[in-house]
Formats: C-alpha cells, sequence, structure tokens
C-alpha cells in the first residue's frame, strides 16, 4: 500500500502552485491530491464523480483554503465532520486572513488547525513543511488509515 | 370679583345684584309707554305718565286700539306698528306721530316682546340740528392707539350732545373700569386716569348693557311712572322693560349720580368680540334731554368706534399671533439642531423668555432642572412640577396667582407669581415653564372705600383719586400666548417623536454601514493579501531558481519587490487590525498597567538589544478596560518611544499617570526626535507619518490605532513634542464604573517626579 496522499483544496492557480512548492520542499514523500473547489473535494473524499474509481481509503491530511468557488471550505469542513466515514479526518485551513469570526467558526467546525499564509514566502514554506511533517508523519492517525497500514507492512 | 383686588363700594354689588332691574314695572316720566297686544294694537297697560303728556288717566286708553287714536292718515298705523316689530326685542324708530286730541308730536319707538308691542313716546324736540360724522371714520382709522380713538369719540361724543362732561373707559379683566379719555366743560372734576370698581356696574347691568347699548336718563330726581294695570294682563306679570329706553333707573344707580353731582347722564356701551370691553358715559349737572336723532347718530359713532376697537384688537392679536409663530419656529429649529429638545431650548434662552414674555424659565427633564433668567430655585420647580403632573391633565397649565394654588409658592412670588408650564412627554415627567414677577402697581380709585353696606356712605361717595397699591397677580397670560404654548407643546411631543425615529433609523443606517464596512474589510484581508502573498513568493523563487543568471542590479530589484510586497502585506494586516478594533466589542476588566508595562517590556526586549536605555516608571494605577486593547495600545506608544529614541544614548523612557476628572491621564515621554506641533492635528490620523520611511519605518497606523482604542473606551488622546527635544504621549480614560476608578493600593503614592 501506497503512503495516504495529502489531499490539496485551492481554487487559486498561484497559491497552488507556491502550496506545491512549499510541500515540495518540505521533501514529504505524500502524493498530493489536488481538488479546485469544495464540491470537488468532496467528489473525491466521497469516491463519486470523476474520482469513482480511485482506490478506498480517507487522505492522511486535507489543507482546506478558505474561500472556495461552488461550496467554501467552511461548508465542505461542516459537511466532513457530520459525515461517519471522514469524520475523523485531520483537517487544517489554510487562510489569507486572520479574520477572528472565520476561525471562531472554524474552530467551531472541528478544524484541526488554522494557519494564515504568511506573505513571506520563507515564512510560508516553513509553515507548509511544518504541517505536512506534523499531519502526515508524525501524527498519529486514528485507525485504518494511512501510517498505521504502512508501519504494519513494515513490521 | 376677585378678593386680592379689593375695590372701593362693594357693597352696592350686595345690595343690587339681586336687583330685578328688567322690569322695574315703572318708568321715566319724559315720555309715556303703552303696551299694545300686537295683533290689534288694543292698549293693555299704559303709564302714568299719559296723564302729564295726553291729559287722560291711563285708565281711559287702556282697552282702545291706538290705531284709532292717533292722526293715521292712509288707515295702515297699525299695519306699519306689526311690520316694525317682525323681529322681537329690536326698537325700531316707527317716526313722529300726533294723537287726534292734540299735544304735539311724540317720537315713537316700538319693539316687540312675545305678543306685545312696547310703544314709546316722547315729546318731539323742535328744531333739532342734526351735525353731520363728517369724517369721523377716517380720523378714527388714522389713530395710533385705542386711546386715541376713545379721545376722538368723546370729543365728537361731547360736540354732539353737549354734555358736561363725556369719559370713556375701558374694563380689565376683573371688570373695573379705566377712565382712558375725557372731555369736560369747566366745573367739572376730571375722572381721567381713575378706575371705577367692577362693583358700580352690577352683573345684571353688564348683561344689558350688552343687549341694549344706550342708556339715557335725562333726569335723575324724576318721579318714577308706574305701569297701569301693574301687571301685563294677557301673561299675568310684570312687563319686561330690558328694552325700553324709559325704563326705570335702580335706586342705587340713582344714588351713584347724586354723588358724582350729575343729574343727566347717558352711556354707550363698546362691545368688542362680543364682550362689553368699555363704555362711554355722558354726564350733566342739570337735566339734559337728547333728541332721538341725535341719539341715533351717537350710537352710530359708538358703533363705528367699536368696531375700530375691535379691529385694533384683532389687527395686535394677529400681529402677536404671528410673532409667537416665529419665536415658535425659531424654538423648534433651535430642537432640531441639538441631540435633545432641552440642549435645543436652552440654545435659545432670549426666544425661550420672549415666547412668553417672561422674566424666567425653566426646562425640566425627569430630576434635571435648568432655569434661564430670574428663575426660582431647582427644588421648588420640581415640586411645582410634581403637583403639576397631578392637575395639568391637559398639558397645559397656567395661573396668575401661584401661591393661591399652595401657601409655600408665596415665598418666590417676585419671581414666580405667574407660571405657564407645558408638559413635553406622555411618559416622562419633563416640563418646560415660564415665570412672571408679581406684578405691582399703583393705580387710583374714582372715590374712597365705605364700609361694607354702609349706604350712607356710598351716598356720600366724592369721587377723588383713592390710591391703592395692587399685588398678588402677574400679567396676565393673554389668550394667543395660551393658544401658542399648547401648539409649542403638540410640535415639541412632535419633535420627540421624530427624534426617537431619526435615531432608529441612524441606528439602522449605521448597522448596515458597519455591515458594508465588515464586508469591505473582510475582501479586503482575503483578496489582498492574496497577491501580495505570491508576488513575494515567486520573487522569492526566482531569486532562488534563477538568482545565478541574474545581475547585481536585477538581485536588488528582486529584493526591493519582495520588500515592497512583504511591507504591503503589512500595511493590510495593520489596517484590519484597525478596522476590528472599531467594531469588536470592548470586553472590559480590572487591568493592572503596571503588569501590563512589564509584559510590554518584555516582548520589546529584542528590539533593545545593544540599546542602552533609562527607564523611569512611576506607579500605575488599574484601571477598568478592556486589557487586550490597553495593552495593544501602551505597546504601541513604548514601541514609537523605542523606536524614535534610537539615536539617543541614553534614551530615556518615561511612563506614568495622573488622576484627574475621576479618570486616569497615562503618559509616555521620551527624549527622541520629537516633532513639530504645527503636525500634531495628523499625528493620530491613518496612514499619516511626520518622519521619512528610510528613517522610521513604520505602517503610519500605530497612533490611529491607539486613539481608536481610547476613544472606544470613552477617553481621549492628545500629545506634546519639540523637534528634536522628545515627545510625551498622553491619554486620558474616565472612570467609567466605580470599581473602575479604584484608587492604587495604599502603599503606593499617585505619582511621582
Amino acid at each position: 500500500m501506497m503512503l495516504k496522499p495529502i489531499l490539496l483544496v485551492e481554487d487559486n492557480p498561484r497559491d497552488l502552485e507556491l502550496t506545491l512548492i512549499a510541500l515540495e520542499k518540505s521533501q514529504l514523500a505524500n502524493d498530493v491530491v489536488i481538488t479546485r473547489d469544495g464540491a470537488e473535494a468532496l467528489d473525491y473524499l466521497s469516491r463519486r464523480g470523476s474520482y469513482l474509481d480511485r482506490p478506498p481509503g480517507n487522505p492522511a491530511v486535507i489543507l482546506l483554503d478558505l474561500k472556495l468557488p461552488k461550496m467554501d471550505g467552511l461548508e465542505l469542513l461542516k459537511l466532513i465532520r457530520t459525515s461517519e466515514g471522514l469524520r475523523n479526518v485531520p483537517v487544517v485551513m489554510l487562510t489569507s486572513s486572520n479574520e477572528e469570526s472565520d476561525l471562531v467558526r472554524a474552530y467551531a467546525l472541528g478544524v484541526n488547525a488554522y494557519v494564515v499564509k504568511p506573505v513571506n514566502f520563507p515564512d510560508f514554506v516553513r509553515a507548509i513543511g511544518d504541517l505536512g511533517v506534523f499531519w502526515a508523519v508524525l501524527n498519529e492517525p486514528p485507525p485504518g488509515s494511512l501510517r498505521r497500514a504502512r508501519t504494519l507492512q513494515q513490521e | 370679583m376677585p378678593s386680592q383686588s379689593p375695590a372701593p363700594s362693594t357693597n352696592v354689588t350686595d345690595s343690587c345684584a339681586s336687583e330685578p332691574i328688567h322690569i322695574p314695572g315703572s318708568i321715566q316720566p319724559h315720555g309715556f309707554l303703552l303696551v299694545l297686544d300686537r295683533t290689534h294694537g288694543g292698549i293693555l297697560q299704559a303709564s302714568e305718565s299719559v296723564r302729564r303728556h295726553l291729559g287722560v288717566p291711563p285708565a281711559a286708553l287702556l282697552g282702545q286700539e291706538l290705531a284709532g287714536l292717533v292722526q293715521d292718515p292712509d288707515d295702515r298705523f297699525l299695519e306699519r306698528l306689526q311690520a316694525a316689530t317682525q323681529a322681537e326685542r329690536a326698537p325700531f324708530h316707527l317716526g313722529s306721530v300726533s294723537f287726534q286730541t292734540g299735544h304735539g308730536d311724540f317720537d315713537l319707538v316700538v319693539h316687540r316682546d312675545g305678543g306685545a308691542i312696547l310703544a314709546e313716546f316722547e315729546p318731539a324736540i323742535p328744531g333739532t340740528q342734526l351735525a353731520g360724522l363728517g369724517d369721523f371714520v377716517g380720523r378714527a382709522q388714522q389713530c395710533e392707539t385705542v386711546d386715541a380713538i376713545c379721545e376722538l369719540a368723546v370729543e365728537e361724543i361731547k360736540k354732539l350732545t353737549g354734555f358736561g362732561r363725556v369719559v370713556a373707559y375701558e374694563f380689565n379683566a376683573e371688570g373695573h373700569g379705566r377712565v382712558n379719555a375725557e372731555r369736560h366743560d369747566p366745573g367739572y372734576v376730571s375722572f381721567l386716569g381713575l378706575h371705577f370698581p367692577a362693583s358700580d356696574i352690577p352683573a345684571q347691568a353688564r348683561s344689558l348693557y350688552l343687549v341694549n347699548r344706550m342708556r339715557c336718563i335725562p333726569d335723575a330726581r324724576y318721579e318714577p311712572s308706574p305701569l297701569v294695570p301693574r301687571d301685563n294682563p294677557a301673561t299675568g306679570a310684570p312687563t319686561d322693560l330690558s328694552f325700553a329706553e324709559l325704563r326705570s333707573v335702580s335706586p342705587s344707580h340713582l344714588r351713584h349720580m347724586e354723588a358724582m353731582g350729575v343729574q343727566a347722564s347717558m352711556s354707550l356701551s363698546l362691545v368688542v368680540q362680543g364682550r362689553l370691553w368699555g363704555m362711554i358715559s355722558c354726564h350733566h349737572a342739570l337735566p339734559r334731554r337728547i333728541p332721538l336723532a341725535v341719539r341715533t347718530q351717537t350710537n352710530l359713532l359708538v358703533q363705528i368706534v367699536s368696531l375700530q376697537i375691535e379691529a385694533r384688537h384683532a389687527q395686535a392679536e394677529a400681529g402677536r399671533r404671528h410673532e409667537l409663530q416665529h419665536l415658535a419656529g425659531a424654538l423648534l429649529s433651535a430642537m432640531a439642531e441639538h441631540d435633545s429638545v432641552p440642549a435645543g431650548l436652552a440654545s435659545v434662552p432670549e426666544t425661550l423668555l420672549d415666547f412668553a414674555r417672561a422674566t424666567g424659565a425653566a426646562i425640566v427633564h425627569g430630576d434635571d432642572c435648568l432655569t434661564l433668567g430670574q428663575a426660582p430655585g431647582r427644588d421648588i420647580i420640581l415640586m411645582l412640577c410634581a403637583r403639576l403632573s397631578r392637575i395639568a391633565k391637559s398639558g397645559l397649565f397656567h395661573t396668575r396667582d401661584l401661591p393661591a394654588l399652595a401657601p409655600e409658592f408665596a415665598k418666590i412670588r417676585e419671581l414666580a407669581c405667574g407660571v405657564l408650564a407645558i408638559s413635553i412627554s406622555e411618559l416622562h415627567p419633563n416640563y418646560v415653564l415660564w415665570f412672571r414677577p408679581e406684578w405691582v402697581r399703583n393705580i387710583h380709585w374714582a372715590g374712597g372705600q365705605p364700609a361694607p353696606g354702609d349706604e350712607a356712605a356710598a351716598a356720600e361717595r366724592n369721587f377723588r383719586p383713592w390710591p391703592q397699591e395692587i399685588r398678588g397677580q402677574s400679567l396676565a397670560w393673554e389668550p394667543w400666548e395660551l393658544d401658542s404654548a399648547a401648539e409649542l407643546r403638540t410640535a415639541i411631543t412632535g419633535v420627540v417623536l421624530r427624534k426617537a425615529e431619526e435615531l432608529a433609523g441612524l441606528a439602522d443606517e449605521l448597522g448596515r454601514i458597519n455591515q458594508e464596512l465588515e464586508a469591505f474589510s473582510y475582501s479586503v484581508s482575503h483578496d489582498l493579501r492574496a497577491p501580495l502573498r505570491h508576488i513575494a513568493g515567486y520573487a522569492e523563487l526566482l531569486q532562488e531558481y534563477e538568482g545565478k543568471q541574474l545581475s547585481a542590479r536585477a538581485t536588488r530589484y528582486l529584493a526591493n519587490i519582495n520588500d515592497s510586497a512583504r511591507f504591503a502585506g503589512r500595511l493590510v494586516d495593520a489596517l484590519l487590525t484597525f478596522s476590528q478594533m472599531g467594531r469588536s466589542a470592548l470586553k472590559p476588566t480590572q487591568v493592572n498597567l503596571a503588569q501590563t508595562l512589564e509584559q510590554i517590556r518584555n516582548e520589546l526586549a529584542p528590539d533593545l538589544q545593544g540599546r542602552e536605555v533609562e527607564w523611569i516608571a512611576h506607579d500605575l494605577p488599574a484601571i477598568y478596560a478592556d486589557a487586550a486593547y490597553m495593552h495593544l495600545a501602551l505597546r504601541n506608544l513604548l514601541s514609537n518611544a523605542i523606536k524614535y529614541t534610537r539615536d539617543r544614548t541614553p534614551a530615556v523612557i518615561e511612563v506614568g499617570a495622573d488622576a484627574r476628572d475621576g479618570g486616569h491621564v497615562i503618559y509616555v515621554r521620551d527624549n527622541g526626535v520629537g516633532f513639530d506641533m504645527k503636525y500634531v492635528g495628523k499625528l493620530f490620523g491613518v496612514f499619516q507619518r511626520l518622519h521619512r520611511m528610510e528613517d522610521f519605518e513604520g505602517t503610519g497606523i500605530g497612533l490611529a490605532n491607539v486613539r481608536r482604542i481610547v476613544e472606544r473606551h470613552g477617553g481621549r488622546v492628545w500629545a506634546e513634542g519639540v523637534p528634536d527635544r522628545g515627545a510625551t504621549f498622553y491619554l486620558f480614560l474616565p472612570g467609567a464604573e466605580p470599581s473602575a476608578t479604584a484608587a492604587p493600593s495604599p502603599s503606593k503614592k499617585k505619582l511621582r517626579g
């Protein structure tokens, strides 16, 4: 079994590129699945639409932008937290702003971390790297997710 | 009769107020009266005086038809009699008649009373010359005052009638008459300016004067001539002589004339707006008969005078009402310009006083009492208002005699004997009150004051001036003043309602604008930050991946791009913080500023690396405020102080506090580069900077944040500075809550140094 992927939900192509570079720089081995809005991310998570045929299993972590077309980050988060099969997937909210009301709502909906993307690029790389390492590598995932499987495989 | 205006001769009222003066049963004998059945002209009653004028006893005439007794060439006398008496109680001069038995011509005046005709005969006075009224109306119109019109009238009437003395007088609110015009011959005393007490003319006489506007007494020493029979046989009741010119005179009135030394008189009523406004009285020392034609002419003249006075009054009233409307308009616009009705009224004190021609005024708003002009003390005004809430249900109250309401008000009558008050709230005890002082004046009565019931004294009354000081009342509140006050009240309650609506509207509008602002700053925070991040990111990546191929200049440009993008990011962040500070709610708690200062100094420690800073920290109080915001404000000031003392060795930074106006002034002083006081107005504005960027970096929003924080706490900020000599920043924070102003602990003194 492969490493479970990181699901990145980001609509802005520049942010997407910069985030991918930051992830690359952090040298994580996980695949990164890219979806461009909340609806597509939900398709992926629910294995439906164009993701009907993807292998089963949840991502190691979802890096979720707040402002998204069709279905925004908070709406998606709410669906994830109320869905039986998805409830335990770690979700990190990536956002441009430290707007207090967003922060409060995100935590109320059960976000695992809330990160304001720094304007300074090295800081941004560091933040994304830290997040990837913590949630995809260090964090002990819920039973049935990828790292436990990998550990078992290695044993 | 108001007891506080003691008038002479009150006993006259007592003795004759109940006298049935309209049915004396007799007439003055200078003419004779026949009471006729209106249907056939048969004589029902005749006065005793027919004996003198026609040479027959009255009984001889009873039952005869009048038409058969007089010269009636066309045989239509009865018809004319009936035609002239269609309307009831309207005397009509039927012309001159003579009897078949001779005895000369008589002027005949008839009027109807029910089914009876009262026919009054007076011997015609031969050779009567009628002088024209000339341009009386034109001259009256040119008079500037009512007194001048009366002056003109008495002059004209004296000429027409030849009476020895003609006076005009005006009744005041209490019914006393003041002589305002007079013409008299030598030998007559002058009454000009004197007051005749109301009691001189009893109530029932006044009502008779109102309907029958002329009264002649050619000889006060006449022998009354009774009607025969005494009662009208058709009704079995005495004949009502109200409208009979010959009606016999009340004995008290005759005594009055006697005391005045007058044997003949004629009185004419000045009726203005349906009210007995005054009288014109003509006196003669000897008996004097005035021909009917002259009397008619005089009566006409007096009616013209009445109309002229009425016109002047209407004009003056209209002028005053117009002025009051103007003043009310000024008051309303003052209210509209101010936040509250009391503040608006207080801003135009002169107008408020003028509005009611008052010497003092008060605006009572709950327990607050603001006084203007000469007004009594707050406590007694509030006591009065407490009473008003019970008695003035209509919202309007007025009195000329406040002590009559309760004796405790007697002590303020020199300031507030008269009170006009309006309630300006349906719910709260809010009033506007106007005050007028007691009106003290000296008047001269015509004649002394006989003891009550002393008929002899009344008879011997001389009419020499008798002075008296009148007090106990303010000037009267005029009807138009009361009307205008009521209108003002309606308008104020309207203003109050409209203000409430405006406030509600403003609150809605503010809420909407706030929402828009929130949406705007939300959008700025997300959408503006993202491209800045991209610029910085790509600049960084370009340097990282392609740096080796870039020239030194390109590398420098790239660094500048990166710096600028990052600085723009900080600006956006600062602006957002500033905007959030205006929107989010304060969470006030007890804040120990000394602890806050210590925390900030720790946070700023990295900036102090390699610097020599001398701190002077005085005792700081505990205040009631939002801890996070106060931290931010103080941190801004301290980091500024550190920044602008960068070139000083040592830098001296002093922090202290001072108690003031129940709150605290907190200051931060440094010995840094300072600033020119002419730019002090820009210091606390958003994005205002007084130094070049390369000298002192910064977003230009720090002090705007400080100001916003302090103002949201109800305080204010200010600063003093001298270029190159340092600056001091002050924050004043009011003691918002009793617990908030808790003094520093006892061991600490307010301020050292």
